[in-house]
Formats: structure tokens, sequence, C-alpha cells
């Protein structure tokens, strides 16, 4: 009886899986399932930008401030992540009728599942832009003071930009503004803070000489650049592919867009160092990968793979004469974050209106471009440096100069990154310039 | 117009309206908040030092006095009165006491240091040491003592001192160095000059690294 019965079960389980009703509930939740694996998996690699962060900045430090530095992008990520679950997410994701910030959604713990996806997502991208400004400010800047700065961006300056630009109901977002994974909403807005905070920093002590000339202060591990560089840019493959917030097929153009832009920022960079005639460095080399995938993060689902070499050439040339043009003005950025972030974050989204596909060079869209740039700039840039001037007027900003002398790891951290180095080397990056050539 | 040569001035010409402690307190005032500043501080230095109703009425007079002797040839001014007072035993004797071990390193470490520089250099270092030496937390007497010890170049700095002020004046140094070489040749040079001084700080006993 039971070996009838079998096939004849079988025959009826399918034929209810099969039916049409059926097909598409599996269909819808094996979509979502999709969905929601895709977005994890993207939001997990994002994560392992913090990784990046924490490498190339370290390595374009002195080793005295190097566990600073991985402090720094350690705990900014903690405490990020804990204040936009608790407020930012609500400002930028919430209902937002006034089109200016979200009100509700803080503090999330009972919603459906997909909304945990999307907040598990987004606060990397929040730490992302908090991140950003520690290079900035690195080897001069009080620890407490730079958490509270953190505090800030990701509980307010950032999210709030935020709502403008991708919140259904945001001003920015009805006025099709396009930023597909945040040049502007993530970028810009880290490399606008970090600029205010710069700006009230002042430079590290001989950074600029009497007549305003710069003087190099190199960093102590090139390797951390370059594997912080790797780093970063697998983790942008999350970053742009996540944001599509869907498994789709049209994954391997974006991805491919951020690839090929990442590759042309390091090729552009590179040239514009041979045609000024300035060595082709390492950290020009990393950083002009970096900002062309900074660059092409806001059209890489909107523009075909030509114009997105295009935007990360011209994106890897800027934050070369980004750089040149900090230091002229007597403005002491670390890492480059100013440029790479904030001017190739720029470039990129006006990039996103030129060549957008099938509306190329529209007037009313690059306007609309240009109004979202200028927004971020005005909103972040006075806020932050508001911010930043409270801070130092209350815990004081900047460490003294014997901070300065001892380096961070001992003043801020009591511990020493390298216990075990000898500090005589036959070779320092001193003696480079008088070494015969062979 | 160098530090002695402006001391000297202005004891030239407050001498004739001030009595000797009056005028030991004067010149300390001047060379803990005035000496690094530009001329025009003088009035208000001077409007400070005149406390009394008859030294009041003498301000412009006395102001009009610093000014010449500021013009007078080094022969036409009175001797400096740091020196008298020092040789009069003026100061506190627990501050003149015989310099102690950490003088000692202090001062050779310093030296290191400025050895790492040209004379025109070293002239700037100290120029800008004795500027920002009002920075530093200490009594007038000390400040004195160091600022003469930086002005005349000499081998020992007399007096005892305070580790948190040695540290301060270590620190004025590295500050200068970096204004002046970077602060990549900042860094290098100060751990040149430690490895120099461990020598003596080893044989004396006083640990070099309390300096730093």
């Amino acid at each position: 009886m039971l070996k009838i019965a079998k096939p004849f079960l079988l025959m009826l389980a399918g034929i209810i899986f099969l039916s049409p009703s059926t097909v598409m509930a599996t269909d819808a939740l094996q979509a979502e399932l999709l969905n929601t694996l895709w977005v994890v998996i993207a939001g997990a690699m994002v994560f392992l930008m913090q990784a990046g962060f924490a490498m190339l900045e370290t390595g374009m430090v002195r080793a005295k401030n190097a566990v600073n530095v991985m402090m720094k992008n350690y705990i900014d990520l903690c405490v990020g992540t804990l204040l936009f679950w608790l407020v930012g997410y609500g400002l930028m994701f919430g209902d937002n009728p006034s089109g200016f910030y979200g009100t509700n959604l803080f503090g999330l713990s009972s919603a459906p599942d997909w909304d945990y996806t999307l907040i598990f997502f987004q606060i990397m991208f929040a730490a992302t832009a908090a991140t950003i400004v520690s290079g900035a400010m690195a080897e001069r800047t009080n620890y407490i003071a730079y958490l509270i700065g953190t505090c800030g961006i990701t509980a307010i300056i950032y999210p709030v930009f935020g709502s403008w630009a991708w919140n259904e109901h945001g001003w920015l977002k009805q006025m099709g503004f396009i930023d597909f994974a945040g040049s502007t909403v993530v970028h810009s807005v880290g490399g606008w803070c970090a600029l205010a905070a710069v700006i009230l920093l002042g430079p590290r002590l001989g950074r600029f000489g009497e007549k305003g000339e710069a003087r190099q202060v190199p960093g102590h591990n090139l390797s951390f650049i370059a594997i912080g560089g790797f780093l970063l840019w697998f983790g942008w493959f999350g970053f742009n592919g996540g944001s599509t917030l869907a498994a789709g097929t049209n994954l391997g153009h974006i991805l491919l867009n951020t690839h090929i832009a990442g590759a042309a920022g390091a090729v552009g960079a590179m040239l514009l160092c041979f045609s000024t005639r300035q060595p082709a460095l390492l950290t020009s080399t990393v950083n002009g990968s970096i900002a062309g995938l900074v660059a092409i993060t806001a059209g890489c689902a909107s523009m075909q793979v030509p114009y997105a070499i295009l935007t990360g050439a011209i994106g890897g040339g800027l934050s070369v004469l980004g750089t040149i043009w900090l230091e002229r003005m007597r403005l002491d950025d670390v890492v480059g974050a100013i440029s790479v972030h904030g001017i190739c974050g720029v470039w990129g989204t006006l990039a996103a209106g030129l060549f957008l596909t099938g509306n190329m060079y529209d007037t009313h869209q690059i306007l609309v471009q240009l109004a979202g740039i200028g927004a971020a700039f005005a909103w972040v840039f006075f806020s932050a440096l508001i911010m930043y001037f409270l801070i130092s007027k209350v815990f004081g900003l900047r460490v003294s100069t014997m901070h300065e002398q001892r380096g961070l790891d001992i003043t801020e951290h009591g511990e020493i990154g390298y216990p075990e180095f000898g500090k005589d080397v036959v070779y320092s990056s001193e003696s480079l310039k008088d070494l015969s050539k062979i | 117009m160098e530090l002695t040569l402006r001391r000297r001035a202005i004891y030239t010409g407050m001498r004739p309206y001030f009595d000797d402690q009056a005028l030991l307190n004067a010149i300390n005032l001047w060379q803990a908040e005035y000496s690094h500043k530009q001329k025009f501080a003088l009035s208000v230095f001077v409007a400070r030092c005149c406390n009394t109703a008859q030294l009041k009425l003498e301000r412009p007079k006395i102001l009009g006095a610093i000014f010449m002797a500021m013009d007078l040839a080094s022969d036409e001014l009175l001797p400096d009165p740091f020196v008298e007072l020092n040789a009069n035993n003026v100061f506190q004797p627990e501050i003149r006491q015989g310099h102690d071990h950490t003088t000692k390193v202090f001062t050779t470490l310093l030296q290191q240091m400025f050895l790492k520089f040209n004379k025109s250099e070293e002239q700037q270092l100290r120029k800008f040491l004795i500027e920002h030496l009002h920075e530093v937390k200490t009594d007038k007497m000390r400040l004195m003592y160091i600022r003469e010890w930086l002005a005349q170049h000499t081998q020992d700095l007399e007096g005892t001192y305070d580790l948190e002020v040695l540290r301060q004046l270590i620190n004025l140094v590295y500050v200068a160095m970096c204004q002046s070489v970077g602060p990549v040749k900042a860094d290098h040079y100060l751990s040149q000059s430690i490895k120099e001084t461990e020598p003596l700080s080893l044989e004396s006993g006083f640990r070099l690294h309390d300096l730093l």
C-alpha cells in the first residue's frame, strides 16, 4: 500500500508546488532570499573597507602614531554603528514629510526582516563616511574629541543629508538627484567634514616652512598603504553592487564599471604625475585608484563603460591636483582624504549627470546634480565646522605639542605600535635622495 | 638688539627713578613678560611699574629715558644688572645652589640638539626659546637664569629645576626644530641627541627619559 502511495504523494506535491499561484509565491520568496543574501554579503564586504581604511591611513602616518590611527578606525565603526542604529537610520530613512529629515524608525527593535537587512547595510555606509575623516585629522587630534566628532557625523550630519538624497521623499531625490551609491552622500560628506576639521586643527608641527613650502612627512609603512588600497577596492564591489538592494542582472555592469574606474583612476593619477614631472609615488597611485572608485560610485549603474573609464581617470587626476592645491593652501590632510573623497565625490556626482545613459549632457539633470553637490557642501561643511569648533572649545580638538613630540600612541593609548623594532636603519627615507643611481 | 643690551638699556633708563628692590622687580617683570614683545609694549610695562602717585607723574619721562638709553652705545650703558645682582647674591640661594645631575643631563641634551644646526640656525632656535619662555610654568627667577643661559651660550645652567620645567623646555626646542627643519628631521635629531646624552645619563644615574 505504501509502495503505491509514495509516487502518488510525490506527484500530488509536484502538482501543488507547480501550480501558478504557488510558483509565484515561491519565486517571490526566492527573490527576497536572494536579495537579502546579496545585500547582507555586500554589507559584509563594505565592512571590510574599514580594514582597508585602517591599513591605508596607518601606513601613511609615522610609526609613533600608528596605534592611534588604527584605534580611531576601529572605534569609529563601533560608535558609528550604535548611533546610526539609534538615531541616524530614522533620520535618514524614516517617514519624511518635510523632505529634510526622517521622523521615525529610531532604535528599531521590531521590524520586518528586510528592514534589518537595510539597517545592516546602511550602517556600513555611515561608518565609511565617518572614518574618512580620521586620516585627514591624523597625528595631532585629541582621541576623545575625534570620537565625539564621529558621533555628530553618524548621528546627525550624514543621515540628514542622506535623507535629502536617498529618502523616497527627500527634496533632492524628488528633484531627480542621481547618486547611486554615494559619491556625494557618503564620500563628499566625509571629505567636507575632513576639510572643516583640518581647517580648525591646523597643520602638524613643521609640516609647512616659514615661506609656506610643504615638507613631506612620509608614512611609515608603504606596504600597508598598498594592502589598504586592495581591501578598499574589494569592499567597493559590495559598496556599489550592494546599492542595487537586489540581486539583479545589472550587477555585472555595475561591478565592471566600478572595477574599471578604479583601474583608470590609478592610471590617470600616474599619467598626471608623469606629465607634471612628479615621481609616480605609490601613495598617489593608490589614492588615484580610490579616487576613481569614489568618482564612479554615483553613476556606476547609469553610465556606459567608456564613460566609467573617463570618470575614473579624471578622478585619479583630480586626486593629485587636489592634494597639490590643498598643500598650497597650507591645509594638512595627512592621507589626501579631502581631494580623494571630497573633490572626486563632486566630480563623480557631476559625471553621473553628464554621462547618464539615454540622457547625456542634459542641462536640467546637470543643474540638479550641481544643486545636490552645493547643498552637500553647504550643509556638511558648515555644520561640521560648527561642531568641531564647539568640540575644540569644550574638549580641545588638538593635542599639545608634547603629545606630538611623544606620538599619540603613547599619549592617547599608552601603547607603542612597534616595540621590538630598532630605530637605527641604514636607509632612512631622508637618505634616499643622497643615494647614487645604479 | 640682543637681550643683554636691551636689559642694560632698560636698567640705565629706569635707574634714576627706582630703588634697588623696585628696579629688580621691574627688570624681572620686563624679562618675563615684555622682553619678547615689540618696543611699543614698553609703555604698558612702564605703566605697570609706576605704581605710586609720584612715579605715575614721571611716567612719560621714564619711558623717554628708556628709549634714549636704547640709542646709546654699549659702553655708555650701565653694567648688566643681572651680573651685578647675581654677584651680590640677591637671588634666592635655593635657586642658585650648584647644578645637580638632572640639570647637567638636561643641558647636555639641549646642547646636543643645538649642535645639529649651524651657528645661525642655532641662534634662531635660542631666539625662539627666549621668545617662548613665558609659556614655561616656573618662577621668574628661574626663568631669568634660563634666559641668561640661552642668551649667553654659557656651558652650565645654574640652579635646580622641576622635571616638568625641563620637559617643557625640551618640547620648546622640539617645536623650534620642527619649524626649522620639519618634523621628520626633528624626530631624527631628537633621537640622535638622546643617544649621545645616554652615556652621561648612565654615569650620573639620572634617567634621561624622565626629561622626555
